[in-house]
């Protein structure tokens, strides 16, 4: 019998640009929040191992190792630390394997802290490097972006189901409107469904960047950082933290063709679905169980796409829910209650830890009013690394 | 350098000539891979790896069908052009299937103003120019044009 892992104690920055700091100073500040929430900085000496999450430092900002240079910088010698990279999956990866230190008896706490600093580049340059997670001969190659996969996606999607740039507006607006409240989000101004889709002036707001994919259907470039301290709840050294552990429930993670053009049908995710499925048997419920989810939305084709996948929505009916306003806080299933990649913003490498510290906030009660859950028994959060291949599921139970 | 040559160049140096020039047959000719033992294609090629189909280890070079049909389009006239192509936007981002059934990402270029590119149109394979090195090398490869009726052959 695996031990039970919880999660007691969680830090986030806000994200947005933080281009005039030092990576391993932006991961170490999340990481000192979240020390301090689960009790203090001098837990610090208790922690056994830790997991670092992020996708390209070194392209990024010339730093490699930056889980030793963390520890250094944390007064936290002689802890074993890994740098984790799984794409923008890195946190969640990093954070799936505190969960594997834990359960294998290895370490009974992890520090799992996560960060990107992305805009210390162009974002012209930020778009190539992370374009360099596509296969290097058949789609890099030839010159595709990610925001060109995604206008694909979008295009297949819209022709074979009958949805309309209208209703990919109205999941940004949804976004943003949750995002707005958030105070660790990167853009912090709601938009209205006048300003991107139906004004006279939307065309200019909300231009097209992949056609049909547009301005607001597309995550920004941002920096930050989240951590999580996972502990095992059964052993002694869980009761030096003060605040009430939220429960790793289930966790799943599944792979998929590197090249997308090697997929049957490209509109189905077989990675989201299988990690999924796997995260639902191992926590033992299904999705009517989940109170609300964080799904990887870094163009708002792959909410709509992930939702259906992780069975929330019917295939090709989630932009019917959008528009009747299920997602929404409040409706039947809310989706990015944080506001989202989107609207949070997406620092690869920090996003999968900053989902699962969204979840810890809304079981614990703890999110702003206004965008708070009501009374939430299971999250769910899905974070995609590479283009749909290569993705990890996570569900938190309150306890 | 960058005022010799009017296009965006390659700033970074993860990419070279050598890495294109080693992978010139997959760009040039299509060149996929096709298992010896049960006959199922592949592109990219995949030299040397087993058949994911029947777990063989016997795969043989297989040039590719030059004609398809669009299956995937989207038109990506972003901020950020991928590195090198600068110049080239906006571009008609395509998946082809191929008339022997093997799927290519590429991009549909020489479409005119008021010339639609979108799931259903044939095109054909050409060799074209795709970017500039920092050497000042051309890269070429394929890249797709609209095979309509009484079209000249490619550049």
């Amino acid at each position: 019998m695996a031990p039970r892992v919880g999660i007691v104690g969680i830090g986030h920055c806000r994200f947005g640009n933080s281009s005039d700091y030092d990576l391993v100073d932006v991961i170490a500040y999340s990481a000192n929040d979240a020390l301090q929430d689960a009790g203090g900085l001098e837990l610090r000496k208790q922690v056994d191992q830790v997991f670092v999450g992020n996708m390209a430092a070194g392209m990024f900002n010339h730093v490699t190792s930056a889980a030793s240079a963390l520890v250094s910088r944390m007064d936290m010698e002689p802890v074993p630390a890994e740098l984790i990279e799984n794409g923008p999956a890195s946190g969640a990866s990093a954070i799936r394997m505190g969960y594997m230190a834990i359960a294998s008896g290895m370490a009974d706490v992890v520090l799992v802290a996560a960060g990107e600093v992305m805009r210390s580049v162009s974002g012209w340059e930020a778009t190539n490097i992370v374009a360099t997670m596509s296969h290097t001969e058949a789609e890099y190659n030839m010159g595709l972006t990610l925001p060109g996969f995604a206008g694909m996606f979008t295009r297949l999607y819209m022709e074979k189901y009958g949805m309309t740039e209208r209703d990919l507006a109205l999941v940004a607006v949804k976004d943003h409107a949750n995002g707005a409240l958030n105070k660790y989000s990167h853009v912090q101004i709601p938009v209205t469904i006048d300003a991107i889709a139906d004004g006279e002036s939307a065309n200019v707001v909300n231009n097209y960047v992949a056609e049909p994919l547009r301005m607001y259907s597309t995550c920004p470039i941002s920096d930050g950082s989240a951590a999580v301290i996972l502990v095992n709840m059964d052993s002694p050294k869980a009761k030096l933290f003060r605040k009430k552990a939220i429960r790793i429930a289930g966790m799943g993670a599944a792979t998929d063709t590197h090249c997308v053009h090697n997929r049957k049908d490209p509109l189905v995710l077989d990675a989201v679905r299988l990690s999924s499925q796997m995260a639902y048997k191992m926590a033992g419920i299904g999705p009517a169980d989940i109170s609300f989810a964080e799904l990887h939305d870094a163009f708002v084709i792959f909410e709509l796409l992930n939702s259906e996948e992780v069975g929330f929505f019917e295939r090709g009916k989630s932009f019917i829910g959008v528009r009747n306003h299920e997602t929404e806080i409040g409706g039947r299933i809310p989706i990015n209650t944080s506001g989202g990649l989107k609207a949070k913003g997406h620092p690869v490498g920090a996003t999968g830890v900053s989902q699962v510290v969204e979840l810890v906030r809304q079981l614990r009660g703890e999110a702003e009013e206004g965008r708070q859950v009501k009374d939430p028994k299971y999250g769910m959060a899905v974070n995609f690394g590479g283009f749909g291949n290569n993705v990890i599921t996570t569900i938190l139970a309150k306890d | 350098m960058s005022q010799e040559f009017p296009e965006a160049i390659v700033r970074l140096d993860t990419f070279s000539s050598a890495v294109w020039y080693r992978g010139k047959r997959g760009r040039y000719l299509i060149e996929g891979s096709k298992c010896g033992n049960c006959g199922e294609l592949f592109f990219p090629p995949r030299a040397g790896l087993l058949c994911p189909a029947c777990l063989e280890r016997k795969m043989e070079p297989h040039r590719c069908a030059e004609g398809g049909v669009v299956v995937a389009q989207a038109l990506d006239d972003m901020g950020f052009p991928a590195w090198g192509y600068g110049d080239d936007l906006p571009r008609h981002m395509v998946v082809v299937r191929l008339d022997d059934n093997v799927h290519v990402m590429g991009d549909v270029v020489d479409v005119g103003p008021g010339e639609e590119v979108a799931a259903g149109l044939r095109v054909r394979a050409v060799l074209r120019k795709h970017r500039r090195e920092d050497t000042g090398a051309w890269a070429y490869g394929f890249r797709f044009v609209r095979d309509t009726k009484g079209e000249k052959g490619g550049s």
